[in-house]
């Protein structure tokens, strides 16, 4: 089975695409062999970061099942040992994925033949990307130092946390109560941790068999177009306080310069780390595709002060 | 998502239970730098009770904690409840945190400024600063109480600035004899003015005045050679 690194983040234009391209490449580079998969379905434009024109043929063939295995559709790129899984070729209609069609994909992806898989997401919370973002118990969400961004990554965390409860609670027998409320309910009427305090109540049992399924869920944070001017500290802060209130450990991964250089090397049809490699930017890229390559422990659920 | 409810004072500020005071006020600082409403890092995480709550529950630790007498029955309830060991309140592993707490948190500079910049409102402050500003020299005294009532510690200027709290001390004692030379000491007064969100060049001209004035002063007493 691949590692599988779903790239989410609720807002669009943060650079999710950006910094799937990037890092797909620079994990490639070391060795790794790796699939990018844009999910991003109905706005699909990861090629473009990678200086390629649209593939003819991707994810329709695997969908339509003119092609057996997922791994007949990837295409190679201008990186060796990586690889593209397009959705540019899918019509419109893609955006609303049989649920069906999307269970047969989320199994495919994890049989993937490939070291590394990165998904590239769309924006939003609608259930399919909250689904694929579930496909791995290590998502990456990125986001800008901006309250915006900020807004939309928190609510992105919270619709996949409650998505993961909610697909628990199914699985496992539940009381009726608690089934009622899932049921009967959109992700803004019940919050996961009021979801979590009512089982917590009723039955501190399967609580803690919640949590400890949460726990195991990893979510890594990657703060892109940072300027001079941003809290350095901001990332720092944001994982502690995510270790400190959800149920989950988070890890920030590092925060990724701006550069007006990014748009030229996509006006120049080109990669971006190809293109510039020895600037800020893709240094700070370098050092997270080497977390990523060379995984450290997870990081512990919170540091408790002595 | 996880609150405060099931932690202790010391926990909920993050601090050992020997914390001495002055770790538990940056502690306090850093708290609310990540809590309070403008924080970015938080921005949108909780709704506005919870915050409430949060910073509620911050103050009610922060001012238990400062206080001795109250953290010292507060420590005691602990202990006798079994809810912390009496070892951990030990001043033992002192010495080992102020060493390093001396080499100044990253995060120490910012957390400060952030504390400062809200306190600046405050009507005692803004009464220090505006004496300051309307005169044309200034004393070290008047530096000092200023921070004081910002509470600002020595020790947290020098983490900082690392102008020696000597040299502090020396600075807000008008000690003109033993001050570093002008270049140092207007670099000196600049930094410490920033610190306290006062307009600099109005500190540095207004302080050098003064030692002028106590140079001439000092010249006149002295008799003067005959010609
Ligand atoms: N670090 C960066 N510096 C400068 N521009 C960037 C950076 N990251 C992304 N961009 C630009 O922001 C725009 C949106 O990026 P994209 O990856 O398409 O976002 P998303 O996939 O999240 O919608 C693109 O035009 C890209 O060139
Ligand atoms: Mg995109």
């Amino acid at each position: 089975m691949p590692k599988i690194y779903p790239i989410g983040g609720g807002k669009g234009g943060v650079g999710k695409s950006f910094v799937a391209a990037s890092l797909g490449a620079m994990i490639a580079q070391h060795g790794k062999t790796v699939a990018l998969l844009d999910l991003d379905l109905g706005a699909s434009n990861l090629h473009t970061f990678l200086g390629m024109s649209a593939p003819k043929d991707g994810l329709n063939l695997f969908l339509n099942k003119t092609a057996q295995n997922l791994e007949r559709v990837a295409v190679p790129t201008p990186v060796t040992n990586l690889f593209l899984i397009s959705s540019s070729t899918c019509s419109m209609e893609i955006a609303n994925l049989f649920y069906a069609q999307k269970i047969k994909l989320i199994n495919a992806v994890k049989k993937l033949p490939f070291d590394y898989v990165l998904i590239d997401l769309g924006a939003g919370t609608n259930f399919n990307t909250l689904d694929f973002f579930l496909t791995s118990s290590k998502g990456i969400f990125v986001c800008t130092p901006e309250p915006t961004s900020i807004e939309n990554a928190f609510r992105f965390i919270k619709a996949v946390y409650l998505r993961k409860i909610k697909q628990l609670i199914r699985q496992h027998d539940f009381d009726a109560r608690v089934n009622a409320a899932i049921l009967d309910t959109d992700s803004s009427a019940v919050k996961s941790q009021d979801l979590l305090d009512m089982v917590s109540k009723d039955d501190p049992e399967k609580a803690s068999l919640l949590k400890a399924h949460i726990g195991r869920f990893q979510f890594k944070l990657i703060l892109n177009q940072f300027r001079r001017s941003a809290d350095t500290s901001l990332g720092n802060k944001i994982e502690a306080v995510c270790n400190r209130h959800f149920y989950s450990p988070f890890e920030f991964l590092g925060q990724v310069a701006f550069d007006e250089r990014v748009i030229d090397s996509i006006y120049a049809r080109k990669l971006y780390i190809t293109a510039y490699p020895a600037t800020i930017t893709a240094m700070d890229l370098k050092q997270i595709a080497e977390l990523l390559a060379n995984p450290q422990p997870a990081p512990s659920l919170r540091q408790q002060a002595p | 998502m996880k609150t405060f409810e099931n932690e202790n004072y010391y926990e909920i500020l993050q601090v050992p239970a020997n914390a001495r005071a002055d770790e538990i006020k940056q502690a306090y600082r850093d708290a609310l730098a990540i809590y309070e409403t403008e924080s970015v890092a938080t921005y949108s995480l909780f709704s506005e009770e919870q915050r409430e709550r949060l910073l509620q529950a911050i103050e009610t630790a922060f001012g238990t904690l400062i206080n001795e007498d109250k953290r010292t029955a507060y420590n005691q309830m602990l202990m006798a409840t079994g809810q912390v060991d009496a070892a951990n309140f030990s001043r033992q592993g002192q010495r080992q945190l102020a060493a390093y707490s001396d080499t100044g948190s990253p995060s120490t500079e910012k957390s400060l400024s952030q504390w400062v910049l809200k306190k600046a409102d405050t009507p005692k402050i803004r009464q220090l600063i505006e004496a300051i500003l309307s005169q044309d020299q200034l004393s070290g005294l008047a530096l000092k109480q200023l921070r004081e009532a910002y509470g600002i510690e020595l020790s947290e200027i020098y983490a900082i600035t690392k102008i020696s709290g000597d040299s502090l001390k020396r600075i807000e004692a008008d000690q003109f004899e033993d001050l570093p030379a002008e270049v140092y000491l207007k670099q000196f007064l600049k930094s410490y003015a920033d610190i306290l969100h006062i307009d600099s060049r109005h500190v540095v001209d207004g302080y050098l005045k003064s030692m002028a004035r106590d140079r001439a002063e000092k010249g006149a007493v002295r008799p003067r050679p005959l010609l």
